[in-house]
């Protein structure tokens, strides 16, 4: 390594300064903005009736969209990464979409669809309901596994899934016993940053809940409504809990970067952000 | 030049790569750093380099302890085992780049650059891909340009590491006889890393052998192939296999397979070279062996034979020419003298 | 070696798994893109240019493209120097700073704002030390920046640090054997092939922080003309049912997303040639 002693220094230095104030600072300040008044009144806020709701709501949604993503996640990697088909990079571009787009736009695109002014939403409750923050919530997560899934299944090859399929073994169970063992570190860490990113979502929820109280307010709505109606305590509470998933989630990640250095198996884990 | 190496160890963790290596290297040599993979050649090289700085002993380029030199004093011209050339520059860039990046008092004039530059594309064979890019380029045209580059700096000594190890076999043959050419154009000391024995003794005036961190030989490859000194060395540059002798009258002949008691303190397995055990008329010092298979293998044939009722088993290696005796068919049995054993104090049985 | 196309591969499944992955893929995202760009292009050109003369939007859109672009800038540089640091230079502490990176993904956007607003507020933790000097952060653009920032540094040290640990060892040590000085081996040897990556991080970053809403409609005050960003007033439009004019600054803020989707694209493919 080239870098002499003295800039060597100077970029330690700069990088612990930068982590510490552009990221420790703020996740030191909701935890200390949360626990102010000691244990009760957190408590209190967390056992509100609409904190409940808000995490009944925030968790039926992500136990639904991680699995649905998850399965559009392994075939989409199954066709693009064993199979040598047209438009591939047009598929691939298309993962990356979410990335780019602004997921106002994306909850706007969803209320223009399913809107009670759109012919496909006019029968049903689709909009400001469930239904519409699932589907929200599916768009902006899609690619998470699929972005995870392929590079690893593509440099992995197509021999053992051509040797299982030889001795005959059917398509699940080549998924089941060949493929996605030799991709679990990288359909794992996708799956974290899937969930991670469910509990999470803001902007393309709050576009398509209505925002109806008791009934359309996520764990992050809440958090903004708490917030717009000047009780900043509770606000703070319920972004504490959000704090401690999101802690979850860097140990979850940090563990499976480890163990899957250790067993060589995903080589992608830290090089996709998201 | 004169390179002294003085004492130098290194130890990665656990593995001692080099232990107490002392030489000296006078006039201008061509070195092969010689020695299985594992050897510590490639260190070596790099703690010569100063690309890695070992733990106790120094290295001295004319007197000078190398740790004293800055780099660009030092004169080092080094090529890497995968070239390293910068893939975003041309070739011509490359090779400019060290006189580039002199500092202003020493830079050559742009036009003296480009000159010299263009002088050592010729003499590399390279002037026609002056302005591609290195991926563009084939391995031995890399080769080329690494070379050229390393060569652009007017070093003291050039290094080079595996300089043939990712060329194919008629590239390799090709690019050892240019190596010698440039380094006798260039009139520097020369040391390669390599282990391959024909490279090492085509091309080089002397050889390193290395084994375990320690220089076991050096010497010019006739004294390698004539005196080794162990039985290391001698396995290492060729085939053999080991043959029962016994000691009459002060020199080793063929012998036994099953010495008798009376004999055994004078017994041993000798080493013999393939080419040494020639076929024979029956008689004292020639033995009896059954012949196991055969291939003939251009100019020679060559032999696997074993001695009846033993486990030991011999490699011969004929010339094909006409003469005495009729070619030996499988499961016969040939009469084989050895014209050269070699033993050694302490030859494992 | 290439998979084979699916007629020609032994490997069963093709069919099923294409299947759910298109319809999964049409009904979640390309019906709703579709009817978005079906809806835009419904717009009489006329109208279409009216809603673009709005000052309130011009404000918003000159406010969140001049911030975007500016925090991408700066968000490249800071997460180029962390990268860095963290790919190449061994030191007590480095794991754990490494998986801080990630946080401001992890962490809700409606959290971060909160925790940003909460830090530089007038009365806040930081705010409170900046507010003598007249600094305002919080209900101002800086502070904009700064969620922006915030929001996009993971994209920037993730796309980087890769490619900088890949820089052969081997390459650098041939530049200082040939001499060298450390500043020139950092120009003309290291930095050269890091651009596209650079110019990769600047695009995600600037997507990024073009299109954030979760954390800035906290800390930025929304005030109109002020400090409203444009997808801020895309949800305001959308509530007071106006969706021609959402749908007019929904186009604007999709061009320069698309543009740098397609750039990175490309350079992507340049890179793995």
């Amino acid at each position: 390594m080239t870098e002499p002693p003295a800039v060597r220094r100077l970029l330690i230095a700069l990088t612990f300064f930068l982590v510490s104030v552009l990221l420790l600072l703020p996740l030191a300040a909701v935890l200390i903005e949360a626990f102010r008044d000691g244990f009760t009144p957190w408590f209190r806020a967390i056992r509100d009736e609409e904190t409940r709701q808000a995490l009944r709501l925030s968790v039926l949604l992500t136990l639904c969209a991680v699995p649905l993503g998850a399965l559009f996640g392994i075939s989409a990697a199954w066709c693009l990464s064993k199979f040598q088909i047209p438009g591939e990079s047009f598929l691939h571009s298309l993962l990356d979409l979410p990335l780019a787009v602004s997921p106002v736009v994306i909850g706007m695109a969803l209320v223009l669809t399913w809107g009670p002014h759109s012919p496909l939403g006019r029968h049903g409750t689709i909009l400001f309901a469930f239904p519409g923050m699932l589907l929200a919530v599916l768009f902006v997560t899609f690619p998470y596994v699929a972005r995870e899934l392929i590079p690893v299944m593509a440099i992995q090859g197509t021999e053992e899934e051509e040797a299982a399929a030889l001795s005959g073994a059917g398509f699940l169970c080549i998924l089941r016993r060949i493929t996605l063992p030799n991709a679990k570190w990288a359909l794992l860490h996708g799956l974290i940053l899937s969930t991670a990113r469910s509990l999470g979502e803001f902007g393309a929820v709050s576009v398509v809940s209505g925002h109806i109280r008791g009934h359309t307010i996520t764990l992050p709505l809440l958090v903004e409504m708490f917030y717009n109606e000047y009780r900043l305590r509770d606000a703070f509470a319920v972004a504490s809990l959000l704090t401690l998933t999101a802690l979850l989630t860097l140990t979850a990640k940090t563990t499976l970067l480890r163990l899957s250095q250790r067993r060589t198996a995903a080589l992608t884990c830290r090089k996709n952000p998201l | 030049m004169k390179l002294e190496v003085l004492h130098v160890s290194k130890r990665f963790g656990q593995h001692l790569a080099l232990d107490q290596i002392s030489f000296t290297l006078n006039g201008n040599p061509l070195v092969a750093l010689l020695g299985p993979s594992g050897s510590g050649k490639t260190t070596l090289l790099r703690v010569l380099a100063g690309l890695e700085t070992p733990d106790h002993g120094e290295v001295r380029f004319d007197g000078e302890d190398i740790r004293r030199l800055q780099t660009r004093q030092r004169g080092i011209g080094f090529v890497f085992q995968h070239y390293a050339l910068f893939r975003h520059m041309t070739i011509s860039e490359n090779i400019a780049f060290g006189l580039e990046v002199k500092p202003a008092t020493l830079r050559p004039h742009p036009t003296e650059i480009q000159r010299r530059v263009h002088a050592l594309l010729r003499l590399v064979h390279l002037d026609w891909l002056a302005d591609r890019y290195p991926d563009e380029l084939s391995g031995g045209q890399r080769q080329r340009a690494a070379l050229a580059r390393a060569l652009a700096v007017e070093p003291r000594i050039l290094m080079l590491d595996e300089p043939f190890g990712a060329l194919d076999s008629t590239v390799r043959k090709e690019l050892r006889r240019e190596l010698r050419r440039l380094h006798d154009a260039a009139g520097i000391t020369s040391l390669f890393v390599t282990h391959d024995v024909e490279e090492a003794c085509e091309i080089a005036d002397q050889i390193i052998l290395l084994h375990q961190g320690r220089i076991v030989q050096m010497g010019t490859p006739q004294e390698l192939w004539t005196q080794p000194v162990s039985p290391f060395v001698f396995r290492f540059l060729g085939g053999f296999s080991l043959i029962p002798a016994i000691r009459r009258n002060g020199v080793w002949i063929a012998g036994d397979p099953f010495p008798s008691q009376r004999q055994a303190e004078g017994w041993t397995l000798a080493h013999v070279r393939p080419w040494d055990l020639l076929p024979a008329k029956p008689q004292e010092n020639a033995l009896t062996a059954c012949v196991e298979s055969l291939q003939t293998v251009g100019p020679r044939l060559r032999l696997r034979l074993h001695l009846p009722n033993s486990h030991i088993r011999l490699h011969a290696e004929w010339p094909t020419i006409p003469g005495p005796f009729a070619p030996p068919t499988p499961g016969t049995t040939v009469c084989v003298r050895p014209v050269r054993l070699w033993v050694f104090p302490t030859t494992p049985a | 070696m290439r998979p084979n196309p699916p007629s020609q591969s032994v490997i069963p499944g093709f069919r099923p798994a294409l299947t759910w992955a298109l319809l999964y893929q049409a009904v979640v995202v390309l019906l709703p893109l579709s009817t978005m760009a079906i809806m835009a292009f419904r717009i009489p050109l006329a109208q279409f240019l009216h809603e673009l003369q709005s000052p309130r939007l011009l404000a918003a859109c000159r406010l969140s493209f001049g911030l975007s672009t500016l925090a991408a800038f700066l968000c490249t540089l800071v997460g180029g120097v962390t990268a860095w640091t963290l790919a190449r230079i061994p030191f007590f502490g480095r794991r754990i700073l490494d998986a801080f990176i990630d946080l401001p993904f992890a962490l809700p956007t409606a959290v971060a704002g909160l925790a940003l607003t909460a830090l530089y507020a007038p009365q806040g933790m930081i705010g409170r030390l900046l507010a003598p000097f007249g600094i305002r952060v919080a209900y101002a653009p800086p502070g904009i920046l700064l969620a922006m920032i915030f929001v996009s540094f993971p994209f920037a040290v993730r796309t980087l640090q890769p490619v900088i640990e890949e820089i052969p060892r081997e390459m650098e040590e041939a530049a200082i054997l040939l001499g060298s000085p450390p500043w020139t081996t950092f120009r003309r040897v290291l930095f050269p092939p890091l651009r596209p990556a650079l110019a990769t991080a600047f695009g995600l970053s600037l997507a990024r922080s073009l299109g954030e809403y979760g954390s800035i409609i906290f800390i930025a005050g929304n005030m109109p003309f002020k400090t409203e960003i444009a997808p801020l007033l895309i949800v305001t439009r959308l509530e007071q049912y106006d969706y021609t004019g959402a749908l007019a600054l929904a186009v604007i803020l999709l061009i320069p997303s698309f543009l740098i989707l397609m750039a990175i694209h490309r350079l992507r493919t340049l890179r793995s040639l």
